[in-house]
């Protein structure tokens, strides 16, 4: 656990900087693999760099909307650059729109974005577990299994590593096992998303930070498990239709 | 998918959601797993037990503030960020003085000077307890790596969030104030 490095005199937030480099990673991968999908890079890189920027921005205008008396007695805060005033829902609602929208207005295929970016998402997912691992976060149950990690003096399952080796496995599927020419549009994101909910509906059994409950059981794994079920029946459509027209 | 057919794909999807679910239903938590009785200085552990004098001599425990909203402010004086958060939280502070809440602020006083920490306190009219950890067991228990550090804790004792560097905005501080106050019985 490293949740904090010296520079000269400045600490720096490791999570932070790794989610930052993680992202780095990931939009490289993405442009240098959107060829494969017969994507223009350029496309891409606008796509990606106006949604994050949309997304930043919607995420505060959404949390000041949530707060709007406490906003409305410090407007300076709107700038503020902590990112504990921000609303990850609504950023990625807002990312979402601008995304469709600068996707409608180059003529982008929409499934075939999505799987052009899948790839990125998987590294995303490998970052997000490094970046829990860096800051002793998203820690396992107690455990005793001869690859228990000791984190705050107790020996735990490394769910950080769990999540990590996961969002590897299915990038390493998604990069050398799914190909965009033999598959329907769609598909890569299709598994990218079944095969994230699957993963992350066994591995929250093992979890020990945040057990929310919904009609007894795990909150993730229900909403995981709802995914699941979608892209299953958007995979069999996507797989079995596009098999007909051809 | 040239050797599946659909109906075939369909089966094993369901053969998967079904295998899911029961994992799912056997995964459930229990009630020990539900109960969090460690104490750690990190998001979802109660917060490490500690006894402090304040700057004007009274002791303070914190397991005997349990039952209110708290917030943990560990800083030193000649640390910048932590002197420019300090006025926010005065402001918090008395804002919210009629309810269950209070503000700690820990100072570091094995890295810090004595005389600067209390003509700081003195300058800003501070009026939130300022503790001082002479020997740094405080900043030992919360594991401390960067000033200022803030740690928010909600009436059962347990820490909901902890925010390393600063300063905080006030909006920051407000918003989770008002948070922590909502949770209070």
């Amino acid at each position: 656990m490293f949740p904090v490095f010296q520079i000269g005199g400045l600490s720096v937030q490791s999570s932070g900087l790794i989610l930052l480099a993680g992202l780095w990673v990931a939009l490289t991968v993405v442009e240098r693999m959107s060829s494969r999908h017969k994507v223009d890079p350029n496309q891409i890189g606008d796509l990606t760099f106006y949604s994050l920027l949309a997304g930043l921005l919607g995420a505060r205008l959404s949390y000041a909307l949530r707060f709007p008396s406490v906003f409305a007695e410090h407007p300076m805060n709107l700038l503020s650059l902590n990112p504990g005033l921000l609303d990850p829902l609504g950023g990625v609602l807002v990312a979402v729109l601008i995304a469709l929208i600068i996707g409608q207005r180059k003529n982008m295929d929409f499934l075939n974005v999505l799987d052009t970016l899948s790839p990125g998402f998987a590294i995303m997912g490998v970052t997000v577990g490094l970046s829990h691992l860096a800051g002793g976060t998203a820690f396992g149950l107690p455990s005793n299994v001869p690859w228990a990690i000791e984190l705050w003096d107790v020996n735990r399952h490394p769910s950080q590593i769990y999540s990590m080796l996961s969002n590897l496995l299915i990038l390493g599927l998604l990069v050398f096992r799914v190909s965009p020419t033999k598959m329907p549009k769609g598909i890569s994101f299709t598994i990218f998303l079944g095969l994230s909910a699957l993963a992350r509906l066994f591995l929250d059994a093992f979890r020990g930070d945040d057990i929310s409950l919904i009609f007894g059981l795990r909150y993730t794994q229900f909403w995981a498990w709802l995914i699941l079920a979608f892209s299953l029946w958007q995979a069999q459509k996507l797989l079995f239709t596009s098999e007909k027209k051809s | 998918m040239k050797n599946m057919t659909r109906l075939n794909f369909i089966a094993v999807s369901i053969l998967v959601l079904l295998v899911s679910g029961a994992w799912i239903y056997i995964s459930a938590p229990d009630q020990n797993q539900m109960q969090v009785s460690q104490e750690a200085p990190s998001v979802g552990f109660i917060a490490p037990d500690f006894e402090l004098e304040t700057m004007q001599g009274e002791t303070i425990h914190l397991a005997d503030l349990r039952g209110k909203a708290i917030i943990i402010n560990l800083w030193a004086s000649w640390c910048g960020p932590c002197r420019a958060e300090m006025p926010a939280m005065q402001t918090v502070f008395e804002k919210y003085a009629d309810e269950d809440f209070t503000i700690l602020a820990v100072n570091a006083t094995n890295q810090d000077d004595i005389s600067s920490a209390r003509a700081f306190a003195s300058e800003l009219s501070l009026s939130y307890p300022i503790l001082l950890d002479v020997d740094g067991i405080v900043s030992d228990l919360y594991n401390l790596r960067a000033l200022p550090t803030t740690f928010f804790i909600n009436p059962e004792g347990q820490i909901e969030e902890v925010i390393i560097g600063g300063p905080m905005a006030e909006a920051l501080l407000e918003i989770r104030a008002q948070n922590l106050i909502g949770m209070l019985p």
